[in-house]
Order: C-alpha cells, then structure tokens, then sequence
C-alpha cells in the first residue's frame, strides 16, 4: 500500500521512491531531515557519542543497502526508527546483557540517579534535561525519544516498541513529569 | 510547563549532530550504492556473451559444408533422361519420395546425422588405413582414408570424394562380380556381348551416399560414406561411365559418345 502520493517530493517516502529510481540527491535531503534525529536517539541511550556514531552510521549504512528492496508499506520513520532501535538492542545484547530486558520493564530503575537538588544552580535548561533524560527508566526514555527525537506518533511509538497506545502515552506522562521536575526553579 | 512547551524547550536544546567526517562516510556509502549496479545486471554482460557463443556454435553446425571438389552435371543430364539406374541386387537403402518438398526436408535432416556419420566412419577408416598401410589393405578402406583427406561432400550434390592416383593399382583391386556385372549391363545397353565390353578405366572412390553419388531428382539415399568405384567402359564406341558399391550394385551416371540402344 503506498501511503503517500508519488508525486508529493515532501515526504520521506516520495524521497525515498525517488532515490531509489536514480535521484542521487534524494538521499542527501533525506540524510538531512533525519540525522541529528538519529543520532541524538543513539546519544540519549548510550550516553557516548563514540558509540552513538558506530551505531549512527551501521543504520544508514543498512537502509542503503536496503534501497532496492525497501517498499512504501510504512511510514517511513517508523521503518528507520525501527532498524535503529533494532541496531541499539543489538548493541547492547552484545555489551551489556542485563540492560536489555529493561528496555520494555516500566519498573527498571534507571542505571544512573539524578536527584535534581544536587544540580547547582548555573546548569542551563538543557544539561538538567539531558541529565533527567538520562536518568528515566528505559522504557520511559525509549519512549520519549522516539517520540521527541524521531517525531514519531503514539501509534507508531506503540507499534514499534510492541506495546499500546495507552502503555506508550502512560510512560510519556511520566516521562514529562520527570523532566518537569528536574527543571524545578528554571520553569 | 505544559508538555508542548517541554518539548519545545528539549528540542531547542538537544541539538548534537554527528560530526562532518561520518556524514561524509554515509554519503559517500550512497553515492558508491547508487554507482554499483544491481547483482543480476551484473551477470548481463556474461549471459550475452554466452548467448553469441552457443548462437554461433549452433550456425556452424547449421550451416552446409563447401561443395565438393568434383562435380558430375554430365550424369544429372544423362540421367534424367534415361531409365532408373540398374542395380544387380537389392539397393543401398533409400525411398524415392513422392514430393520433391518433402524429400528435400527428409534430406535436409539426414544430412545433418550423416555429417556425424561420416566423421565417425573417415576416423574409423584413417585407423584401419594406417593399421595397414603397408598390407594388402581392402580398396574400401583406403579410400575411405582418402576421403578422411578431403571435403566432406555435400549431401544436395551428386556427393563425390575422389580418390587420388588411383588408377592402375584400382584396376587390379576391382573386384570380378563388379566387373562382370559391369559388363553385362554394358552390353545390355550396347546390344553387344559382354566380352566384347572394355573397361577403359577404374578409380577408387568414396560415394558421400548409398545412391553413389547418382541420385536422382526427388530421390532419397542415406548418408553414409560408400566405398565403391568409377568405372569407364567401352562399349561399341559408347562410352559408359559406372558408380558401384563394393558389392552388387552399379549405377550408371554419365554416358558419352553415343545414346543407348532402344
């Protein structure tokens, strides 16, 4: 089923179609729109940028290979977000078993704790952030940066994570509320 | 803060982007891709090249031999004016067809299995040809070595492999049926006694068919190398010119001088 109309060059999917029938340029505009997207999303979750990169650079190195065969069934970020999530389990299959399981367990404690008072007055908006990102239980996070970073929709954040919509919107509320609080007097 | 304005402030502040060397990588990943060319279309080039092969092989072996060196339009003329050719005994196989359409399509056919035929049979006689070579080796099998030397006859011409020098050492070879039954259908054609029949000349040779290389038009014979001989005889000032086998058969093919006697 083709989501989009061929014909409008504005979405990822027309993009894509026009890539893969010879566009070179095509790629590059869709590189553009989604990088830092990506890249953050690997930034949040593994907290290193060396990493982040490995990892950056294994999804879209997959989904050119991938041109020939790809098909406009999905949206395509939910088909991007995918293949890096997918990357990311792997990674940590791979270095560290344990986080794995925490990706989909709401109750997981967050490896490392935040406690926002500890923060010294002159952190700007955007390390207090980070940090309480950082300290939100996986799942929490995943979730909010698919959300945020990838500018998924709740039913695309519950589909691919295999979870519902209400799962997905309960750990975004959470998620905020978090944040919220590690902002505390810069509001 | 409503949860716009979080994300607002989140998204004003995450900001990091991978550096320009790895956006560099990618993009060059990309352009690369789009250069290289599917795997099946890979293999185009080589499946063409293989098609001309098999395509030209498949012409060579379509396509028919050089005309043989020899050719005998006098014994096509004489022939179709006169009677079915005398054979003394029962013919190599062959079928006369009723159409001429038919019997070309029927030839066309067996020429193609008889090439191979014929390969197989001059291999085979070059063996025995150079197993007795200084032997008192048979005619046929000489002259079938012989023929190995020279070009294969086309089946659509009276198919001749002439056997070079010949003459004397085929004259003492030539086999007596052959000669009495040559001469008695000499006379017969002449009105004279076979006695008084001469042989003027005798050649050994290697027929392309078992017609002996006399068919006739619509005529079909098989494809199979016969060794035989041309003989000349002389009978009563006309000159008559045999095709026969090694055993009882004899065609006549040219005719010189004078018409048959009715």
């Amino acid at each position: 089923m083709l989501l989009h109309d061929s014909h409008d060059a504005t979405t990822d999917e027309a993009i894509m179609l026009a890539w893969q029938s010879g566009d070179a340029a095509a790629f590059d505009r869709l590189y553009e729109r989604h990088r830092g997207g990506v890249f953050r999303y690997f930034l949040r979750q593994c907290r290193d940028r060396g990493r982040a990169e490995e990892l950056h650079h294994d999804v879209w190195l997959k989904l050119i290979k991938a041109r020939d065969s790809w098909k406009p069934t999905a949206r395509f970020t939910t088909w991007l977000y995918t293949v890096a999530r997918n990357r990311l389990i792997d990674y940590w299959r791979a270095n560290a078993p344990l986080r794995l399981a925490a990706l989909d367990d709401d109750a997981h404690a967050a490896p490392e704790s935040y406690d926002p008072l500890s923060a010294s007055a002159s952190e700007q908006h955007g390390t207090r952030l980070v940090a309480a990102l950082g300290a939100l239980p996986e799942a929490q996070r995943d979730a909010f940066l698919l959300h945020v970073e990838g500018g998924l929709a709740l039913a695309d954040v519950a589909k691919l994570t295999g979870t519902t919509q209400e799962t997905v919107k309960s750990r975004l509320r959470y998620a905020y509320a978090r944040l919220r609080e590690a902002l505390g007097d810069l509001q | 803060m409503n949860d716009d304005e979080l994300e607002r402030q989140w998204r004003a502040r995450s900001t990091e982007l991978p550096s320009r060397q790895l956006d560099e990588a990618i993009r060059t990943a990309a352009q690369r891709a789009m250069r290289r060319r599917p795997a099946w279309q890979r293999y185009v080039p080589l499946a063409a090249a293989a098609s001309v092969g098999v395509i030209a092989l498949l012409l060579v072996r379509q396509a028919p031999n050089p005309a043989p060196a020899r050719d005998v339009p006098v014994a096509r003329e004489a022939l179709e004016s006169s009677p079915a050719p005398v054979s003394a005994a029962p013919s190599a196989p062959f079928a006369a067809a009723p159409e001429v359409d038919a019997a070309e399509s029927l030839a066309e056919r067996s020429r193609v299995v008889s090439l191979e035929k014929e390969q197989q049979a001059a291999m085979t006689a070059q063996g025995v040809a150079e197993a007795s070579a200084h032997d008192e080796a048979p005619a046929s099998a000489k002259a079938l070595a012989r023929a190995e030397a020279s070009a294969p006859p086309d089946a659509r011409a009276p198919a001749v492999v002439p056997a070079p020098a010949v003459t004397d050492q085929a004259i003492d070879g030539l086999l007596p049926k052959i000669e009495a039954l040559v001469k008695a259908d000499a006379a017969r054609r002449t009105g004279i006694k076979p006695e008084e029949a001469t042989i003027v000349a005798v050649e050994a040779v290697t027929w392309s068919d078992g017609a002996l290389g006399c068919r006739t038009p619509g005529e079909l014979a098989i494809q199979v190398l016969t060794p035989g001989y041309r003989v000349e005889v002389d009978a009563a000032g006309t000159r008559l010119v045999y095709h026969t086998d090694m055993h009882a058969q004899i065609r006549v093919c040219e005719r010189i001088s004078v018409p048959d006697v009715p």
